[in-house]
Formats: structure tokens, C-alpha cells, sequence
């Protein structure tokens, strides 16, 4: 806005005085060549604003003018007269005041001031000077009347003239050693140019981006000290340049945490395995630097100059170690940083490693031998049988399951590598003699189920399934021995899975075998025997009718998607009845679909019961009054996957943090406590009771 | 899956599993028949049944559990072996088409428990997978395992005949030595 001062009328005889035409505020907000929009121009005119009443001089602004005095030439228009100026950007414009020749001068009386510039009467008051605002471009104008009456219009017209682009002074001039230096440039330009930007005696560690004016770099410790003489140069797209000489940046020291580098740190641990590394500690100032690793139950380091031996400690879980490396300067500045590091159990021989879940506890104990790996080739095994876990995540219907597993491997060293060929020449001497061509069958693998029962007994008494990976790329495999003892290539572990789905879960929604159908001896159907075939064709009957979205339609043609009745199953083609068209017991490629899943699951919560344990494992807890007792449970997966729940007397209880215990004081008298562990995975759509939900009941007698 | 971490929860410092031993009998078999390769003892989490021995205080215990086992799996834990199950066997049943019952006698002749496993002299391949061709076959010899009660020290195996495999039904009573 644009303030003017009306003080009354005063007629400016006084010398020497400005006439402030704007406030301050309003002059920073005027935009350097106002109306300046490109190709457009000020207007021609620019009417100065009119104010009731004379106006006066700023008393506080003296100028000495020295400018050769102008005199306009008027356009008279009776009462009227008009001047007209040009000047240019940046100039002044000095004049006398209009006065006819047969008069004798007078004071005249300013009716307005100019919008963009200053106004300064000289001490006879026959002249005034006009200077416009910095970089101003454009019309402006003021009013004023002689002392005969004549009211006179003064315009002037600014020319815009090309400014030179000014650079600020004000850019810091230390940087710290270490840390970013970022400065933008700070330049004016009233006309807008494109600018570019150079510098000269820049130290290496400092650049200047020739278009943004960003002057940045990170000093090193090596660049500590002063640069001088650096020169900050701008150039408008005219030529037109400012620059800043004999600039001076110094860099000063501060005190830099030292360093680790711990690549060398390995991510696993075998369970007493023991591992010297060396992780590097520096310090960039040049401090000594004392190394230490935090104390941890699970792994024992010690540190020595810049090596940390690492010592894992015997676990019967594969347990998850944060290690955390700290490194402390002279000066007390300390790096700390963390490092995960898996711990796998291992059997007192060494050669039995436990991939997932626990060496000996509740789970299902599947053990992975190697046949055909080579001494060079154990890695090899390791990254196969990582590649069988992951597959077996890979179906998304038993995945969320697969910590019911305990997964172990057995190091076995095979001379030769590879399998043989067929049974009848023993070309290559592998640890479980496994060959192709078993019984003139191209695809199917035998191996010494003797000596793999031996291996896995002795490292893993409790073994419930045996996969032998079969170090070949060919095709085949074959699964039974007792249901025990998979075998497969160990480039199509799908095999292994499937093989699982008959042993582990009696799935039998099988693919057609005309050798089974042809034989004399075949047995009937025998319904209820298998959980994923029936005979029954009625979608209440059948026993996954609780998968059915709508028993009155639902899948049954080939290739249909979902949930349905599909003929086939069992080796047979006809009269028994599967519950998904396709699943990986009829195709290594496809999932176990839900209903298969669902029996996989229930099988594996048959075996476990779904929980790792709890306490008291007693049917009767008796308590004095006043005692507390502590129950726990601990589930077999996560939350997501199972929930505990805690009735006592009748009653859930629901304010307590930890679901997986509960302390209670009950009062004299005799209470009941019940503790359910159900899966909410969503995979179990069986209704209850079912071995998915795992209760206890304590009675509690307090006297 | 449930990692644990030093962070977390750790149920083995509470000590509180229960356990009990099964035997685990290792049985290789050949045109000889059936025999007793290794008999080894292992400590098997306990399973927590409503009727085991020793809840005999009237509590209730009402725990969801599935039907006897009947894969090979299922058979290699803990099955209904309980002492209040003894009885003499005295009934015959019917052979299974390619499974192999399992009947497990204490030292004083006393049936205390039944298992089944899938025939071990059947084997097949994954050749189903591209193509309709031939894919069990019967084997000569091979080994496998049965899971019982540490008591059993004698094991009952009938195995169901498959022709079409050339595998005529069999009958084998094994005598188990002690556990190692």
C-alpha cells in the first residue's frame, strides 16, 4: 500500500527537503520494473494518485543534487499544464518547477507525490529532483499547483536499462571438517537475467554449481586450514558480472567418531563355532581407538587391536543374536553398531545343523541328507537345502505353518558327484548310493535307505522325514520307505513336498495310475480312510463341505478354479471325488490348495499339539491363601497365528499384557482355570473341536 | 515362523516339558524277510491326552486331538500306547492295501499298541507327473522305520499283498533287543 503523508497544507518553500512519495513497505514490495511482464512494458502513463489537499516534504532526507537542472516545455490546457520527462533507469531527473515568463516565482503547492521514486526540493524551490526507486522501470508522475493557481501534471517516464547482477557479501566463511558446507549464492538482479555462475582458487573439496549458485563440498580432514584469494564471480546473460574477491574459507577440525567396518562379521553361526575377524577400526583424527563388543549370553567376543573373535555358544534353537561393536576415541567419541547374527544349532559331531526351529524339542523333525556332493560341493548341499525351506514357504497355504518344522541337514561327503545312472552299474561312489533307472524306471531314484536311516538316527533320534537330495540335475525321485524317506533331485525339491502331502497329511487326491487300476488285487474305496477323498457326491456329505462358498453351486467341471467336487483322486479316475481340480499332488507346480493345507495343518497340530509347553504341567495346583501361582503357555507360532485365551472360573479374562502367562492369588475355595491355545490363522475352517485348539484345565484349591 | 531371539520368551529355561520314551526300531528287510537292524530309545515330548496315566484326580482334561495316526509321520510320535489300553490280541484285521499294521507286546505277550505305516517295499516315482506311465514298483530289500512304546519288546508286521508289484501279503514277529 502506499502511504502519503498528509500533513495540511504546506507550501514547499523549503529547501533541500524530500518528499518520501511511498512508505518503506511499499517500495521493497515494488517489484523492480513493475509491469515489466515480458514483451509487455509499463504503461504509458501511470496516473499518480490523487490526495485531498496539498502534501510536504519529508524533513528528514537531505540530497545534494548536482545534476544539470532540465526545464520542461508545459502543454497548457487552461487551468491546466502538463510536463513531461524522460530519464532512465536508475537516474535522476533534476527540473525547475513550471512558472510563466510574466510572473515573479512563488512557492508552489504539491498535490501529490510520485509512486516509485523521491522527491526533493532544492532551496529556491524553483527546482526539484525526482529519483526514481532502485531498478525502477515505468511511469510516474506527481501534481503539484503554482503559486498562480495552474495545476500541473509532471510525468515522467523511466527507461529500463540493463542492471548488473549483484552478489551478497553475506556467505559463511568457515566450514567444519567432516560435516556438508552448502551455500546458495545470494545475487540481485532487478532485470531477472539468466545467470551463471564461476569461481576461481576454489580449494578441491568445494564446488560451485554454475547454474543453481550452490557452492558445496564436504572437507576432509586433510583440508583443514584457510584458502584465500577465492573469487565468487556472476554474470547476467548481458555480460553484466559482480564478483566477490580475496574470499576466505577456513576449515576447522572437530573430533570425528571412529570407524568399523564390519564386512567381515559373518551373518551365521554354527552352534560353538568360533570365527576371528577383523572389523577395522579407524579413527580419522588420528586417535587411538579401544574396541569393545557387548556382553551377550549366546556369543562370547573378545576383541584384540582390530580383530574380535567371536565364539557361539551351544543353542538348541536357531536364535537370532544382535552383536553390537562399539568404538571409542581418545576424545569419547563412540561409534556403536549392530550386527544380526543367526546361530544355528549343530550336533555334538558336527556334522548335523539345524536350519529352522530347534535341534530336540516338539516339532516335526524333518533331516535332509545329501547324496552326490562332493568334499568341494558342501556349500553347495547347504544352499540346496535352503532352497527345499524355501519352497516349502513358497505355498502359500502351509507357509504360515512352517515353524511347527525342526529342518535339519547332515554333512555327508560323497566321493564322486552326482548319481548313477541306473542300479545295475555302480558308477559313481556317492554316501547313499543313490542311482536313476531304479527298477527300469527312468525317473525314479533308489538309494541305501539303510545307511540314510543310520545318519539321520544318529544325528536326529527323533526324525520324522527323511529328504535325500540327490545332487543331479536330471529329473526323478520316489518317496515311501515306511512313509519316512523322500528322495529328489535337488533341482526339482517340489518332489519332496509332494512326497510330504502323502506322509505327512494322507493326502490322496492322487493322479491316475492305470497300473494300480489294473491290478487283480485292487482294494475298494474305502470312505472316511483319506481326508481329501470321498465317494460322496452330495456337497453335504463330503468331508471338506465346510470349504464350499455355496453347496448348491459350486466347482466340479476341469480346469474350474476353487473349492468344489472334481472327479478323480486316489490313482482312480472314477467314482472317488477331490476337492480342487488341480494341487500339488496331482502337479508339482501348482499349490496344495486349500483343503489340502488345511489337512497339512491339522496333522502338524495333531503331531505338536500346537504348543511348546506350559506349566504346571499338573492337573491340581493347591495354593495357601494368600500364594499366587504363575501359569504358562508358550504357542508354537506367533500371535497372528494362534491366541491364547484364560477363563478363570467361568469368567475371560482380558486385563492381563502378556497373553502367554497369568499369575493369580485366588482367595480360599476351589477355582477352575482353563487356558486355550487356538490357530486364528484362518487356514483351519473345520469346525471345533479339532487339533488346532489345544485346552487345559486347572482346578485350584486354596486353604 | 516363530524364531526366538534374546529378546524373547525362553521356554526352555522353564524346564516344564514333560516327556516319556518311545523306541524307534530301524528294520531292513530283504528276500530273507524282515529284521531288527538297530532299536534306539528316544525322549519324546509328552502328549498331553485326556486320559493318560496319572490324571486320576478327577480334573477335567478336554484337548482336542485327531484319530490315531495313521501316516508315517504321525506314527513316528507318541501313538495310544497307554497302559490302560493293554489288552490280548484277539481279533484279526483285514489287511490294508499298501500299509503295514504294526502291533506292539510287552514283555509279558500284551498287546499295548497299533501302528500303520505305507507298505516300505512299495516305492514310486514322480513319472505320474508327465505322463500316464507305470510308476510304483515293489522292492527286494530296503530299510525303514517304526516308531512304538519303549515296553514293546516284540513287534508284530503284516504287510498286505499287492500283486500287481509282486508283493504277496506277509507276517513277520520280530523280536526287539533293548534300546541303545
Amino acid at each position: 500500500m502506499i502511504g502519503v503523508r498528509a500533513l495540511g497544507i504546506v507550501a514547499a518553500v523549503v529547501s533541500s527537503f524530500v518528499l518520501a512519495a511511498c512508505d518503506s513497505d511499499s517500495a521493497s514490495n515494488t517489484p523492480q520494473g513493475q509491469g515489466a511482464v515480458a514483451g509487455q512494458g509499463p504503461d504509458p502513463i501511470d496516473t499518480p494518485i490523487l490526495v485531498e489537499g496539498p502534501q510536504s516534504p519529508d524533513l528528514n532526507d537531505p540530497q545534494a543534487p548536482s545534476s544539470p537542472v532540465i526545464t520542461g516545455t508545459p502543454v497548457l490546457s487552461g487551468a491546466l499544464a502538463e510536463l513531461k520527462f524522460d530519464i532512465q533507469e536508475d537516474t535522476q531527473l533534476r527540473a525547475f518547477f513550471y512558472s510563466s515568463n510574466n510572473s515573479a516565482p512563488g512557492p508552489v503547492t504539491l498535490q501529490t507525490l510520485p509512486r516509485n521514486g523521491r522527491l526533493t526540493l532544492e532551496s529556491d524551490g524553483a527546482v526539484f529532483l525526482y529519483t526514481p526507486e532502485d531498478n525502477y522501470w515505468g511511469s510516474d508522475g506527481f501534481r503539484y499547483v503554482t503559486f498562480e493557481g495552474l495545476e500541473v501534471s509532471v510525468q515522467i517516464v523511466v527507461e529500463a536499462v540493463n542492471d548488473a547482477p549483484r552478489l551478497s557479501q553475506e556467505i559463511p566463511r568457515v566450514a567444519e571438517q567432516g560435516s556438508l558446507f552448502a551455500v546458495t549464492l545470494d545475487v540481485i538482479d532487478g532485470d531477472e537475467d539468466t545467470l551463471r555462475f564461476n569461481a576461481t582458487g576454489l580449494p578441491d573439496w568445494l564446488g560451485l554449481d554454475a547454474v543453481n549458485g550452490i557452492l558445496s563440498g564436504t572437507p576432509t580432514q586433510l583440508d583443514i586450514g584457510v584458502v584465500e584469494d577465492i573469487t565468487l564471480r556472476v554474470t547476467d546473460s548481458t555480460g553484466l558480472f559482480d564478483e566477490l574477491t580475496g574470499v576466505r574459507i577456513e576449515v576447522i577440525d572437530v573430533n570425528d567418531k571412529p570407524t568399523l567396518n564390519l564386512s567381515q562379521v559373518p551373518r551365521q553361526l554354527n552352534a560353538r563355532e568360533s570365527v576371528s575377524v577383523r572389523v577395522y577400526p579407524d579413527d580419522p583424527d588420528g586417535d587411538p581407538v579401544t574396541l569393545t563388543v557387548d556382553k551377550n549370553k549366546f556369543v562370547t567376543a573378545s576383541a584384540q587391536g582390530g580383530t574380535v573373535t567371536l565364539t557361539a555358544e551351544d543353542v538348541n534353537d536357531v536364535t537370532d543374536v544382535n552383536l553390537v561393536f562399539k568404538a571409542t576415541d581418545r576424545l569419547g567419541g563412540v561409534s556403536r553398531e549392530v550386527v544380526m547374527v543367526t546361530l544355528y544349532p549343530m550336533t555334538e559331531s558336527g556334522l548335523g545343523l539345524t536350519l529352522s526351529g530347534s535341534a530336540m524339542g516338539r516339532g516335526v523333525d524333518l533331516v535332509v541328507l545329501g547324496d552326490g556332493y562332493a568334499a568341494d560341493q558342501q556349500k553347495l548341499f547347504r544352499e540346496h537345502v535352503e532352497i527345499l525351506i524355501a519352497n516349502m514357504a513358497e505355498d502359500e497355504g502351509i507357509a504360515a505353518h512352517l515353524g511347527a518344522f525342526n529342518i535339519h541337514m547332515i554333512d555327508t561327503v560323497s566321493i564322486d558327484s552326482g548319481s548313477d545312472d541306473n542300479e545295475r552299474v555302480d558308477s559313481r561312489n556317492t554316501a547313499y548310493d543313490s542311482n536313476y533307472g531304479c527298477r527300469e524306471l527312468a525317473r525314479l531314484i533308489c538309494a541305501n535307505t539303510l545307511a540314510m536311516f543310520e545318519a539321520s538316527l544318529v544325528e536326529y533320534p527323533a526324525v520324522d522325514q527323511i529328504i535325500l537330495l540327490v545332487n543331479d540335475r536330471r529329473y526323478g525321485g520316489s518317496g515311501n520307505s515306511g512313509g519316512s524317506v523322500a528322495i529328489t533331485s535337488a533341482y526339482s525339491p517340489e518332489i519332496a513336498l509332494h512326497e510330504m502331502g502323502h506322509s505327512l497329511a494322507d493326502l490322496a487326491d492322487e493322479y491316475v495310475d492305470p497300473q494300480i487300476l489294473e491290478s487283480p488285487g485292487l482294494v475298494p474305496f474305502e470312505e472316511g480312510r483319506y481326508p481329501n477323498v470321498t465317494a460322496f457326491t452330495s456337497p453335504l456329505d463330503i468331508p471338506w463341505k465346510h470349504w464350499l462358498e455355496d453347496t448348491d453351486t459350486f466347482p466340479s467341471n476341469a480346469g474350474e478354479a476353487g473349492v468344489g467336487i472334481f472327479e478323480g483322486g486316489l490313482y482312480r479316475g472314477e467314482g472317488v471325488f477331490r476337492p480342487t481340480f488341480n494341487s500339488r499332488m496331482r502337479s508339482f507346480d501348482a499349490p496344495f490348495g486349500p483343503v489340502n493345507s488345511e489337512r497339512w495343518i491339522l496333522r502338524l497340530y495333531t503331531l505338536t499339539e500346537g504348543i511348546r509347553g506350559f506349566s504346571p504341567v499338573v492337573d491340581t495346583v493347591q495354593l495357601a491363601a494368600g500364594d499366587s501361582q504363575d501359569f504358562f503357555v508358550s504357542p508354537l507360532f506367533d500371535e497372528d497365528i494362534q491366541t491364547v485365551e484364560w477363563v478363570f472360573n467361568g469368567e475371560d479374562v482380558t486385563n492381563i499384557d502378556d497373553m502367554e502367562s497369568f499369575s493369580i492369588a485366588p482367595i480360599v475355595g476351589t477355582h477352575e482355570l482353563t487356558m486355550t491355545v487356538t490357530d486364528i490363522s484362518g487356514a483351519i475352517r473345520q469346525e471345533a473341536p479339532h487339533a488346532g485348539i489345544f485346552t487345559w484345565t486347572w482346578e485350584i484349591i486354596v486353604q | 515362523m516363530k524364531r526366538r531371539s534374546i529378546t524373547l520368551f525362553c521356554i526352555t529355561a522353564l524346564a516344564y516339558l514333560p516327556a516319556h520314551a518311545d523306541v524307534r526300531v530301524l528294520l531292513r528287510f530283504d528276500a530273507t524277510g524282515h529284521h531288527v537292524h538297530r532299536v534306539i530309545s528316544i525322549t519324546a515330548p509328552e502328549i498331553f491326552r485326556p486320559d493318560r496315566e496319572g490324571s486320576s484326580n478327577g480334573s477335567r482334561r478336554n484337548i482336542a486331538t485327531a484319530p490315531a495316526p495313521l501316516s508315517a509321520i504321525a506314527g513316528g510320535r507318541s501313538s495310544d500306547h497307554g497302559e490302560n489300553s493293554q489288552r490280548f490280541e484277539t481279533t484279526e484285521k483285514p489287511d490294508r492295501e499298501g500299509f503295514a499294521q504294526l502291533t506292539w507286546f510287552d514283555d509279558r505277550g500284551l498287546l499295548i499298541s497299533q501302528t500303520v505305516v505305507p507298505d516300505p517295499r512299495i516305492t514310486h516315482s514322480p513319472s505320474h507327473i508327465v505322463g500316464a506311465e507305470a510308476s510304483r514298483v515293489g522292492l527286494e530289500n530296503g530299510a525303514w522305520l517304526a516308531t512304538g512304546p519303549d515296553a514293546a519288546r516284540s513287534l508284530s508286521i503284516r504287510l498286505g499283498p499287492d500283486f500287481s508289484l509282486g508283493l504277496g501279503p506277509e507276517q513277520w514277529q520280530v523280536l526287539l533287543p533293548p534300546a541303545e
